[in-house]
């Protein structure tokens, strides 16, 4: 049976909506989620950064950082295994507290790695602030500079919030300079 | 043509696992009732069967299980391969499959090995089996096409799963309504549910990510539930956990195994039913959110447009903002939500209990009064 509404329209209303919202689509991809049985080994050192790699291992450390102390002994020979289970007896009080240190310092190893990842997505999203704020300065100065105006006086009136106009702007300044030790101020680093 | 009484056919109904609360169980213990009522004698075989389940209702194969006669009539639930079934072979009586589908193993490859062992060999059986049946049942167009592209050339009728929609009307938990229920949801704190076993070929990880921008974009307090048995160290459910925690997103409820009445809750609760199930051969679910008047998004895959039928919202695409500005959109706007509602009441009636029942004892009637 064909369907009565017309899905395709809605979806093409929606699709308006979301470009005129600029709606946020960013999502992790599920990909990058580890499996809980993988067996982890160490990969080649490529010395370029991934955030997929460092998600997934945080992910999969977080997961396994306890390092469970008891073990099932796998069924077989029953003198083996009465022997084996008798030697995990055994040795439990030695083992014990090296498996809750290693457990610590596992524990310890994800919180820091945690803290190096949140500084990471810190650091991405200052910098794209940044450069989204670089991109509107640039498009600002190419705007000016179509409209004919010249982009140093232009970008001292900005940069300085002086709105006075051009001659004025100059001698304002010159008297900024005088004022100091004599030399040109100077504009930009 | 010689007509068979129908107090002289005895219908054995044979399945390898018979669960609580499992579809095929469900529609197994359905099909006992109606031959029942309708003066059948009939029985239930099964080897893996939960305890809950009473022994005077199904019987352990492993017991024992007694050669049927020339005009009886085994009816098989053909789902996965089965050690037992060379017992339907050698039986001298006429055979019926139950054909529910077989989900295909490439799901459960990077999961589990035992089940992508189960569905391989699941599906190698089915395509084995072409010529030992005389006569097919295929829960849904979609099921009766791969019967067809297996090589079955016996007829095939479309029967629907048995679903007794008197059950839905029990009592809903009351806890789990006044815990979650969304006053207005158009405004805000809008549910969003779907209904189903933690497995990998439902895409919960595509449902998940629809809600994250839903709630992200649209509505900061909306709610998901996923209402569905899981393993606590089952990968896959691990997986999606880990995934809502990547994301950030709140309120994604993961129910696990509850009782019918906290079921009954969650549907009655949902503002809307998403689907995103990359393989079904039926899919109840959609036809019980019909029935509680949720109006439902699916993704248009194995037999979900059958069981939508024109109802609902049938997905060509997987695009996860799209997915939830239309979430949105069936939340807020009331003409089309009334719409999706209309044309799911009209699908519904094709589910009613007596209109099902009536067509399987027509098929089973027809059948036994054709020559052997």
């Amino acid at each position: 049976m064909a369907q009565t509404i017309d899905v395709e329209k809605i979806m093409d209303e929606i699709r308006a909506d979301i470009e005129r919202r600029e709606l946020d689509d960013t999502l992790v991809p599920f990909d990058e989620i580890p499996f809980s049985n993988e067996i982890m080994t160490v990969l080649p050192d490529s010395h370029e950064y991934s955030r997929k790699e460092l998600r997934r291992n945080l992910l999969y450390a977080a997961d396994h950082y306890k390092v469970p102390l008891d073990r099932v002994i796998e069924a077989g020979n029953t003198g083996a295994m009465t022997v084996k289970k008798a030697v995990r007896k055994f040795t439990r009080f030695y083992i014990k507290p090296v498996v809750e240190d290693q457990n610590s310092v596992n524990a310890a190893l994800v919180n820091a790695l945690r803290q190096e990842r949140n500084y990471i997505q810190a650091q991405e999203q200052a910098v794209r602030e940044l450069k989204e704020r670089l991109a509107a300065l640039e498009a600002e100065i190419e705007k000016l500079k179509k409209a004919g105006r010249p982009e140093t006086e232009s970008a001292v009136s900005s940069h300085e919030g002086d709105p006075r106009g051009t001659e004025e702007k100059s001698s304002w300044y010159l008297k900024k300079a005088d004022k100091s030790t004599g030399t040109k101020p100077r504009y930009f680093k | 043509m010689p007509e068979i009484e129908v107090e002289r056919v005895k219908v054995i109904q044979m399945l390898p696992t018979f669960m609580f609360g499992d579809a095929i169980g469900n529609e197994a213990l359905e099909i006992d009732r109606i031959l029942k009522d309708a003066g059948y004698e009939t029985t239930i075989y099964a080897e893996n069967i939960s305890d809950s389940i009473p022994k005077n209702i199904v019987h352990d194969i492993r017991q024992g299980f007694e050669e049927p006669d020339r005009d009886d009539v085994i009816l098989y639930h053909m789902s996965i391969a089965w050690a037992y079934f060379p017992c339907i072979q050698r039986a001298q009586c006429r055979k019926i499959a139950l054909y529910h589908n077989v989900t295909p193993a490439s799901f459960f490859k990077e999961y589990h090995k035992d089940f992508y062992d189960g569905c391989m060999s699941g599906l190698n059986e089915v395509k084995r089996l072409k010529n030992e049946f005389d006569y097919c049942l295929a829960d849904s167009e979609f099921n009766r096409q791969d019967l067809i592209s297996y090589g079955y050339s016996c007829p095939i009728d479309v029967l629907p799963l048995i679903i007794p929609f008197e059950d839905y009307r029990k009592k809903p938990d009351s806890r789990v309504i006044r815990k979650y229920s969304s006053p207005n949801p158009c405004a805000k704190g809008s549910n969003v549910a779907f209904v189903g076993r933690i497995v990998p070929n439902k895409k919960f990880e595509d449902i998940i990510a629809a809600f994250t921008l839903y709630q992200r974009n649209y509505d900061q307090d909306a709610k998901l539930f996923l209402v569905g048995n899981y393993g606590k160290d089952d990968v896959y459910y691990r997986r999606l956990r880990d995934y809502v925690q990547e994301l950030g997103v709140k309120n994604v409820f993961f129910t696990g195994h509850i009782s019918f009445a906290e079921i009954l809750a969650y549907y009655r609760i949902a503002d809307v039913f998403v689907c995103m199930s990359e393989h079904e051969g039926f899919c109840v679910p959609i036809v019980e959110s019909m029935l509680f008047k949720t109006p439902i998004i699916a993704f248009d895959a194995g037999a979900v447009a059958d069981t939508l039928g024109g109802g609902g919202i049938l997905l060509k695409e997987k695009d996860p903002l799209l997915t939830a500005g239309l979430i949105d959109r069936v939340v807020r706007d009331g003409e089309l939500r009334e719409e999706i509602l209309k044309g799911q009441r009209r699908q519904l009636s094709r589910f009613r209990f007596e209109r099902i029942r009536d067509l399987f004892l027509r098929y089973l009637s027809a059948f036994c009064g054709r020559e052997g």
